[in-house]
């Protein structure tokens, strides 16, 4: 994958990040692959019509790549994008169709002002009921934060743990978009204007962190940053002439939901994330408690609390003190989002889901570097468009 | 056969000062917005009902990076309402100190000029 950022990538095109993030992929195959071996071509992708006002990007990538005519498809399921790419690859292999498949996905974003890419993302709700009357994307999350706090009788505070937690890990990740803690972040931040902070809390909680949708500030979205994500699928026995320590993908999940989050039957919960994972941990064969290592969708805070509740790792209502109990950290019991997650390592849209099957292939081979999860053998990633319309799951372990 | 229950009628119904869902013949459940299938039972067969537009704000933000179209509104608070007959939707939140908006507040539906068309909005009785 390329190092997701909001400037690095200012003078290239979406296929030109696209290409880089695949070369990666293709080279860093243990006893070597050429791109002609690739079948076919899955990419992720939400709204480059927009940012780029370029479409038909399935067949670009393959062109770019320089394999025509193998078949191509761009998949678009918002924000998880490259997580319906990825399943979607895992079906066409194990339909028998093909054996080598290459699936990623991208998003070129900071083509747009921050009021061009609210409009944006927007989209990706409900346009006729929901954005018709001022809902932003982040207004929504900020909702179920507001319905959850209401419901649990928890605060914004626990929120801000998921905050210093991601951005302390994306600091360990030189993939990431934001590579500085939260106090790093409010040192310099207080530099100009003379003013000290005592600690992470009392930055989040001041006008340095100015908010968005309320309860939600600055601090706790996901920043809007250019990049692309691929990874290589084969067929067990075909992955085992390529590598010797291949990792499997033990499980596959996705489900919909009401495209408005006003039509769900509670706010404080993603039943498309509850679905998607009980279909993975069952094809797995694997429970809540084997996962050592996931990547969930924190585009928001309050979205990483919510998801480590719906896949099963803490109860209802206990994600946020899971995150303050530092047991979500990267030495806790259970390590969520090692590699600062959206939060930190940044989020253009369509490549997300691809990231994290990326990371989680990293980490159970051991190559994760300074934000390895010790002996990690099996892990999981959540990927989940819009308010939770499209999720998917995968788990993937050791080979 | 086309489809009576479209985002156009509903629109259309918000200009006219009404609150526009519909009823499924077959279970009885209601819907807002109107849809065309009764995600309840499948049956096809809905009729149009009229909400009476008082209910609750189940949840709400107040938004502080507006969408284009809302700039002029900003801050404005937007949220959830559960209607006293049951569904849910959203819409423009309306009271005069926004940051006592509270969970469970009682509201009414307010039809909002907006450029060119009404925006459904709630203000708190």
């Amino acid at each position: 994958m390329t190092r997701f950022h909001h400037k690095i990538h200012a003078d290239k095109t979406g296929r030109e990040i696209f290409v880089e993030a695949a070369l990666e992929a293709v080279d860093s195959v243990d006893k070597g692959l050429k791109l002609g071996g690739v079948e076919s071509v899955f990419v992720g992708n939400f709204s480059n019509d927009v940012f780029e006002k370029q479409s038909h990007t399935g067949a670009m990538m393959a062109d770019w790549l320089g394999i025509n005519p193998k078949p191509a498809v761009r998949v678009e399921g918002a924000c998880a994008s490259s997580g319906v790419a990825f399943n979607l690859g895992v079906q066409s292999i194990a339909s028998g169709l093909y054996d080598i498949v290459l699936v990623g996905g991208f998003e070129k974003m900071r083509s747009q002002t921050t009021e061009q890419v609210t409009d944006t993302l927007a989209m990706a709700a409900d346009a006729s009921y929901e954005a018709s009357v001022g809902f932003t994307f982040p207004g929504l999350y900020a909702s179920m934060a507001t319905a959850y706090f209401h419901k649990y009788g928890t605060r914004w505070e626990e929120l801000a743990a998921v905050t210093v937690k991601n951005h302390r890990n994306g600091a360990l990740n030189p993939k990431a978009h934001f590579q500085s803690d939260i106090m790093s972040t409010a040192v310099k931040a207080g530099e100009g204007k003379g003013v000290k902070f005592k600690d992470e809390l009392e930055f989040l909680s001041s006008s340095f962190n100015p908010v968005v949708a309320h309860p939600l500030r600055l601090f706790d979205c996901c920043p809007v940053s250019d990049g692309a994500a691929v990874v290589i699928l084969a067929g067990e026995d075909v992955a085992r002439r390529f590598t010797d320590t291949p990792v499997m993908v033990a499980g596959i999940g996705q489900a919909s939901d009401t495209l408005a989050l006003h039509d769900r039957q509670d706010f404080t919960s993603m039943r498309a994330t509850r679905v998607a994972a009980e279909n993975a941990y069952r094809l797995a064969g694997l429970s809540t408690k084997e996962i050592d290592v996931a990547d969930v969708h924190d585009c928001f805070t309050i979205a990483e609390v919510i998801a480590t509740e719906d896949l099963g790792f803490f109860p209802k209502g206990q994600g946020g003190k899971a995150a303050v109990e530092g047991v979500t950290g990267l030495k806790g019991d259970k390590p969520v989002n090692a590699d600062g997650g959206l939060k930190a390592k940044g989020h253009p849209v369509g490549a997300t889901g691809a990231a994290m099957a990326y990371e989680i292939f990293k980490q159970l081979r051991g190559e994760a570097g300074d934000h390895q999860v010790a002996g990690a053998e099996v892990g999981l990633a959540q990927n989940v468009g819009a308010a939770g319309a499209t999720v998917t799951v995968q788990i993937f372990r050791r080979g | 056969m086309g489809i009576t229950f479209t985002v156009q009628a509903f629109n259309d119904g918000l200009a006219q000062g009404k609150l526009r869902g519909a009823r499924c013949m077959s279970c009885g459940e209601l819907h807002l917005p109107p849809r065309p299938i009764c995600r309840t039972c499948g049956s096809r067969q809905l009729e149009w009902f009229d909400f009476k537009g008082t209910g609750h704000v189940e949840t709400f933000t107040v938004i502080g990076v507006p969408l284009s179209e809302f700039k002029e509104r900003s801050p404005y608070a937007v949220g959830i309402v559960k209607l006293d007959e049951g569904p849910t939707i959203s819409g423009l939140l309306l009271k005069e100190k926004i940051d006592e908006l509270r969970v469970g507040e009682r509201v009414e539906v307010a039809y909002i000029k907006g450029q060119d068309r009404t925006i459904l909005g709630f203000r708190a009785v």
